[in-house]
């Protein structure tokens, strides 16, 4: 009575994790990330980490993502230890574990994220402070322009979730 | 009514020919047909029965606005019950059954109802079956009320949602529409444009136009053609069902049987949504044959199926003489009954052979079941199977409505149309008062930005307004106002009678404008009765609220791919498939999927109870939130926001404290640890993280500098291992190597760091279950590896449940279970901070109220049951004079096999003066006593923690 385990599909092993269909390629990731929160411009001048977000495409492994006016993701990098940092204004924490990253990839990519969302993904318009953070199948995501898609940074604890949304809906985006 | 085929025209496929079923009987239509237009050529003439009176009815309209043919839908896997076919294609094997029938439409065995019409009129239910239990009546009056039935085993699809963003939406392909798309598209703007016909022009499909020369129709195809390669976004067989804040419009289109539906936020919207005409209102208005004019029009021209023989079209204005010239010319016999005394096309009437009667109205509908007569008011009897029937136009203003748009009565033009402006937001064609195709283009351009465009050159069969509701013939005999929910002109006057005068109070009492249609054949003839009937005019009765959705949508298509467990997601252990594979039974406990258990359900309690208690076990306690709270105000934002200081910690230690809303009430606890001077991690319940940040990120921006402290949610950074046990430390020690074990150096609540897997992990030596107990974090990509490492040194699985039981013997609160939205922290015998604390902190003021320091408050207790476990949420029964009420109630309830007794918590009034008192419960009937007790039942001293 009330045993859920077949209820919800187990989530899949995050290295290696992939979805296929033509024109479509989605794949998951986790790497180095941590959340760097307080002086953040002045922290990002001193550094040549580039700002992306959904609509800054960012080809680089390393990039910072707006979370809030005074809080970024950095992706790819580990900039200092967890903590407070007097020296510049800014708290660390660890996040590289916190974060799956699924890239969204192909010709198909943006009818999937349609469904996920109304942002409109394709667009050229808008502003680079733009924050990365929107609600994309329900969950809060952080979006990042890539070369050839989409990258949605996910909560580890949701991203079981937003996999089994991708692997329902991109079957319905091709067909 | 002897409707048949033409020969010729129609948009239909004669070439392809569609069999299919209705109640029983074989038919034929072609590929192109809907549903109505098929059976309509077939003959059939009764479709259904009404609501309340079971009486024949037969089709209305030809769009959204039929109220009456609803039937029962089968097409291959998919079912509908209430498929409303004026809208349906029709497809080859098609079943259809008739509902709300005992039998078939065509002969019902309730029909005798209609005969006991006098004594269950408009709200007869508020008067009658009340005696002796209204509820006697419930079961048999809800079975013979609905329309329809479900098949459980029925399984709907639909496809999943798409958004869509467009400068301009616009609503309705009929000429304003394509006028306003092309006039935005021509700026440069983005456009989508959504239709509910199959095929873009909206009355130009079947009224007689042309626009620059070319057949209104074919003017309609080429737009959008145009339209398309432009860039823009046309959809068919789409109807726009609400219009919501932020110019969004949601769309839900049909193709197929399966529904989707389209989110499209808007820079700007136009409502090209047309107009329906109105029905007459005459003596047995209802019957199979009465059809609306415009209707008839339709499904002669665009399915080539006439509808009569021999027909009376009834109006008092223009539009309804091309139903009946377009009649004649097919082949039926006319007579156009027009109110007006002299209407501008009578020569043209008479040399098509059609008769007229003027400055006369239909009074009756002769003949039952169906249509056999019409009588005028002249008491002229005309033979007829058809009534046509032009009563006006009402504008279709709902989605305006749903943008909080306040329409406006147009006495002129007898309709309510669309008040002040709205922003982003533009009305055109005839759904804006346009009478004339050249007026509805006109406005349709300006809509879509166009200025100075010359309208194109049209010409048109008619123009003109429809005009008013006429009551003239509503004074006798049973005249129909809402078919759907059969409301008549008397149960209106017995409504008004009965002082239901303000129209939401005449709604609701006579359900007028309530069925699933939303009154779209029927509010404004209703409106029009009761301003009649009170000595008002309609401006002065007002109008009802039109509310989403406009047109049924299935519940398949609002939840398309969001079903199962895409429907309400759950938050996820990183070593879930680590507990898969060792038999995991998984519970959805709050928005988390946790294990309750391990292994085999019987014993499996016990058994890891007895783990726990004898041994070593481990549970996986990654959901256990884990807040960095960081900067130089730290320790300042947490003895605001919890009931214990916290910025006296030293580094490296930990401290059980309560979180109270700021009427002092508890509504989390949790572990607060201090890893360096300006670096905290608040460890609070697994349900309440996202709430505990969003807490105290609210404190930090409204009280604090910004820029000295900050709130990083880390929940899922680290994964957590709660091992708990008499041998909790050789584990610890199998783990992470190095590690320090002596209880001197690494006490009871305190914390130190090592190395897992050559990546950082924390130790916390904290307790939920009494028991010497380590939290190992890790990173939790080590989830699994840190599962197994405990497994491994011998570990055994400890699931939620058992979990529960541990605490409760030890009397730890679960909170929300334990303490209610009125629990205070004195309430649970926690009342040091209240009385030494000097500093504010969140709720601090409330619990010195009158209501916090009153006697008979519900406090936290334990409970020593005489007997069996007293079930959780038994009430505490007190008996007095004035009788018996409860003072409390179980929170908490297990049977402990430490124990070998039953343990329970409850919040009972005074509780901690009550200790020692023996108490009766009642649950269910069935009555329970217990003896109040110090909510510790096992090791009050603690010393198991240092076991």
């Amino acid at each position: 009575m009330f045993e859920r385990s077949s209820f919800w599909s187990a989530p899949p092993e995050w290295s290696g994790a992939r979805i296929e269909r033509p024109g479509l390629s989605v794949a998951a990731s986790c790497g180095p990330a941590q959340l760097v929160a307080g002086s953040v411009e002045a922290w990002l001048a001193a550094r040549s980490l580039a700002v992306s977000g959904p609509r800054q495409t960012c080809t680089r492994p390393d990039y910072a993502l707006r979370l809030a006016p005074d809080t970024l993701l950095i992706v790819g990098a580990v900039a200092a230890s967890p903590g407070w940092h007097a020296e510049h204004g800014v708290a660390i924490s660890d996040a590289g574990d916190a974060w799956i990253l699924i890239d969204v990839e192909g010709e198909g990519a943006p009818a999937l994220l349609a469904q996920g969302c109304e942002y409109p993904f394709p667009s050229e318009h808008g502003a680079a402070t733009e924050s990365a953070r929107m609600l994309f199948a329900g969950l809060v995501v952080a979006v990042s322009r890539r070369a050839a898609g989409w990258r949605l940074h996910v909560d580890r604890a949701w991203a079981p979730a937003l996999w089994r949304w991708l692997e329902v809906h991109a079957t319905s985006s091709h067909s | 009514m002897s409707a048949r085929r033409l020969g010729h025209g129609g948009e239909i496929d004669r070439g392809k020919t569609l069999d299919f079923r209705f109640d029983g009987r074989s038919f034929t239509g072609f590929a192109g047909d809907t549903v109505a237009s098929a059976l309509l050529a077939g003959g059939a003439q009764i479709l259904g029965r009404s609501f309340k009176y079971h009486r024949p009815r037969g089709l209305l309209g030809s769009g959204f606005e039929e109220p009456n043919a609803l039937l029962d839908l089968r097409d291959g896997e998919r079912h509908d019950p209430n498929a409303r076919i004026t809208r349906e294609m029709l497809a080859a094997g098609m079943e259809l059954h008739s509902v709300h029938a005992l039998g078939k439409a065509s002969f019902d065995a309730l029909g005798f109802l209609d005969r006991l019409s006098r004594f269950i009129p408009a709200a007869f239910y508020y008067k009658t079956f009340m005696w002796p239990r209204w509820w006697l009546f419930e079961n048999a009056i809800r079975r013979m009320a609905g329309i329809g039935k479900l098949d459980p085993d029925a399984r709907a699809h639909a496809e999943s949602t798409i958004h869509l963003r467009a400068d301009l939406c616009v609503i309705g392909a009929g000429p304003a529409g394509i006028a306003a798309a092309r006039a935005a598209q021509a700026r440069g703007l983005s456009v989508v444009m959504a239709d509910e016909r199959s095929r873009p022009g909206g009355s130009l499909l079947w009224r007689e136009t042309s626009i620059t020369g070319e057949p209104g129709a074919a003017w309609a195809a080429q737009s959008v053609q145009a339209l398309r390669a432009g860039g823009a976004t046309v959809l068919q067989d789409t109807s726009a069902i609400g219009l919501y804040d932020h110019n969004t419009v949601v769309l839900v289109q049909r193709e197929a049987g399966r529904e989707r539906l389209l989110q499209v936020r808007a820079g700007e919207i136009v409502l090209a949504t047309g107009a329906i005409e109105r029905p007459l209102l005459f003596a047995h208005n209802d019957r199979p044959g009465v059809m609306l004019a415009d209707a008839v029009l339709e499904y002669l021209r665009r399915y080539a199926v006439c509808a009569g023989e021999r027909v009376v079209v009834a109006t008092a204005s223009d539009p309804a003489w091309e139903t009946a010239f377009a009649l004649q010319a097919a082949g039926a016999r006319c007579v156009l009954v027009d109110a007006r005394t002299d209407p501008p096309m009578a020569a043209a009437a008479r040399e098509r052979g059609i008769e007229l009667r003027t400055g006369a109205r239909v009074a009756q509908a002769l003949g039952a079941p169906v249509v056999t007569g019409a009588r005028l008011d002249t008491g002229e009897r005309i033979p007829c199977d058809l009534i046509a029937v032009g009563g006006g136009w009402t504008p279709l203003i709902n989605l305006w409505c749903h943008a909080r748009g306040r329409p406006r009565w147009n006495a002129e033009l007898g309709c309510y149309l669309p008040g002040d402006a709205l922003p982003g937001l533009r009305v055109a064609g005839s759904a804006n008062g346009a009478v004339s195709l050249a007026q509805a283009l006109s406005q349709g351009a300006e809509a879509g930005g166009a200025q100075g465009l010359e309208t194109p050159a049209c010409s048109e069969f008619s123009s003109g307004p429809g005009g008013a509701p006429d009551l003239s013939q509503t004074g006798g005999g049973r005249v129909w106002v809402d078919l759907q929910h059969d409301v008549t002109v008397k149960d209106l006057e017995l409504a008004i009678r009965e002082n239901f005068r303000v129209v939401e109070h005449l709604k609701r009492y006579t359900t007028l404008g309530m069925a699933n249609d939303q009154g779209r054949t029927s509010n404004v003839n209703g409106l029009a009765v009761l301003a009649d009937r009170t000595a008002r005019s309609i401006a002065e009765v007002g109008i009802t609220t039109f509310r989403p959705p406009y047109v049924p949508v299935s519940m398949a298509a609002l939840a398309g791919h969001e079903r199962g467990e895409l429907q309400h997601p759950l938050r996820r252990l990183p070593a879930e498939n680590a507990h898969r594979a060792e038999g995991a039974h998984f519970r959805d406990y709050g928005n988390l999927l946790r294990p309750a258990w391990y292994g085999p359900e019987e014993g499996a309690l016990e058994r890891e109870c007895r783990a726990a208690r004898e041994s070593v076990a481990v549970l996986d306690a990654s959901s256990l939130g884990k807040i960095e709270v960081i900067g130089p105000d730290a320790g300042a934002l947490l003895d605001f926001v919890f009931y214990h200081r916290l910025s006296t910690l030293a580094p490296g230690r930990l401290r059980y404290t309560l979180a109270l809303s700021e009427s002092g009430a508890v509504w989390d606890d949790g572990v607060v640890m201090r890893l360096a001077p300006e670096h905290f991690v608040v460890s609070c319940s697994s349900g309440h993280v996202a709430a505990m940040t969003a807490h105290l990120q609210e404190w930090r921006e409204d009280h604090f500098d910004l820029s000295r402290v900050f709130v990083h949610d880390c929940t899922s950074q680290w994964a957590t291992m709660a091992i708990s046990g008499p041998r909790s430390r050789e584990v610890l020690a199998s783990i992470i190597p190095g590690a320090v074990l002596d209880d001197a150096d690494f006490p009871h609540m305190s914390l130190q760091t090592g190395v897992f897997h050559d990546r950082p992990a924390r130790v916390a030596r904290v307790s939920f279950t009494g028991e010497r107990s380590y939290e190992v974090s890790v990173p939790a990509s080590l989830a699994g590896a840190l599962w197994q490492a405990a497994r491994s040194g011998g570990a055994a699985p400890l699931g939620v449940e058992a979990l529960g039981v541990l605490r409760a013997e030890k009397g730890f609160l679960f909170i929300g279970q334990d303490t209610d939205s009125e629990t205070q922290p004195q309430d649970l015998g926690m009342d040091g901070p209240r009385r030494n604390r000097k500093d504010a902190y969140v709720g601090d003021r409330s619990l010195f109220l009158p209501e916090g320091t009153r006697a008979g408050r519900r406090q936290l207790v334990g409970i020593a049951a005489d007997g069996a476990m007293i079930p959780p949420g038994a009430h505490a029964v007190a008996s007095s004079a004035a009788g018996r009420r409860s003072i409390g109630f179980i929170t908490s309830s297990y049977d402990s096999a430490a124990l070998g007794r039953p343990v329970a918590l409850a919040l009972i009034e005074d509780g901690l003066s009550r200790m020692g008192e023996v108490l009766e419960f009642e649950h269910l009937g069935a009555r329970h006593r217990g003896a109040v007790t110090a909510i510790c039942f096992l090791d009050p001293a603690g010393e198991r923690l240092h076991v």
